[in-house]
């Protein structure tokens, strides 16, 4: 999946290659990772549109898609901030394991749209 | 600092992802990549650093300190300065850089046309990206923060924190006369 825009990534490669680079490597490798591709996808469009303060349509409750979505959320406010609901109702859909990887996707989703944001601004 | 209970235990990890996660190995090359980068200081490095793990609450974070900051000149009053660096006396590009900081981990969206003169006033481009990517590395924790499994090195001092020439960090000595 691609985390950052074309030209988000032909500024970074002018001026920072190797984080161009591995940010590639990262993409690829959340291609590869054990993780539901549709559920990434859900959670980009989520930090889309929330860091754009557009409308999201969000998943029915208490389904994975909404568990996930509402953990997202908070991820985004303040992560020191979720709960140990949040985490269970991540739990009570996916593995310990899958907790783990989609924590660290949802990282590298949350925070390359930042990058991706902050650089259209500030360099503009 | 924060007590927190691990969300996930550990022992609800495979031995494969608590080993080596798919994504752990390639977001630490990225990170790795980001501590390389020398086009800004490395105490303001340590000033973005902090502050990232202030914001998210990150107690792994918290507990070190990068020791070649520490080599050249930072120190725990500059830190204490971080939390409401508006009303401090750090130095302007300090104050600016900590604002672009901020603005990316609360709304880039809505980074205005002021703050972004104030930040080409002090940094060029490479500087503004290496900061953004800084920022960006230093949230890498959120996702074991989300999941309380930052625990800090230790609750009574603070550690050091080394990087070899690779960027690959490793936890030193304690500081002695810093808790």
């Amino acid at each position: 999946m691609e985390l950052i825009g074309t030209e988000t990534r032909a500024v970074l490669a002018a001026h920072h290659p190797e984080a161009a680079g591995e940010i590639a490597n990262v993409e690829q490798a959340l291609a590869d990772a054990p993780l539901d591709p549709e559920l990434l996808r859900l959670c980009q469009q989520y930090f889309a549109a929330a860091l754009n303060g557009k409308a999201f349509a969000r998943p029915a409750p208490g389904t994975r898609d909404a568990a996930c979505i509402a953990f997202c959320e908070q991820f985004m406010v303040s992560v020191a901030n979720v709960s140990d609901e949040q985490v269970n109702g991540l739990l009570s859909h996916c593995s310990g394991d899958e907790v783990y990887n989609l924590a660290s996707a949802i990282y590298l989703i949350e925070m390359s749209k930042r990058l991706e944001l902050t650089l259209a601004r500030v360099l503009s | 600092m924060t007590d927190h209970a691990p969300r996930l235990p550990l022992d609800d990890l495979s031995f494969s992802v608590l080993v080596d996660g798919p994504l752990d190995g390639p977001i630490a090359a990225f990170a790795a990549a980001a501590v390389r980068a020398s086009a800004i200081d490395p105490v303001l490095t340590e000033v973005i650093r902090l502050r990232c793990a202030q914001y998210h609450d990150c107690r792994l974070c918290g507990s070190l300190r990068v020791q070649d900051a520490l080599d050249a000149g930072f120190d725990e009053s500059m830190q204490r300065k971080i939390g409401a660096h508006e009303q401090s006396d750090l130095a302007p590009e300090v104050k600016a850089a900590l604002r672009l900081c901020d603005a990316m981990l609360m709304h880039p969206n809505d980074i205005s046309a002021e703050l972004r003169d104030e930040v080409r006033k002090y940094f060029n481009d490479a500087q503004i990206i290496e900061i953004c990517v800084d920022v960006m590395k230093w949230s890498q924790q959120k996702a074991l923060v989300a999941l309380r499994v930052e625990p800090p090195v230790s609750s009574e001092h603070l550690t050091q924190l080394h990087f070899d020439d690779d960027g690959n960090p490793s936890v030193g000595e304690p500081i002695a006369g810093a808790a």
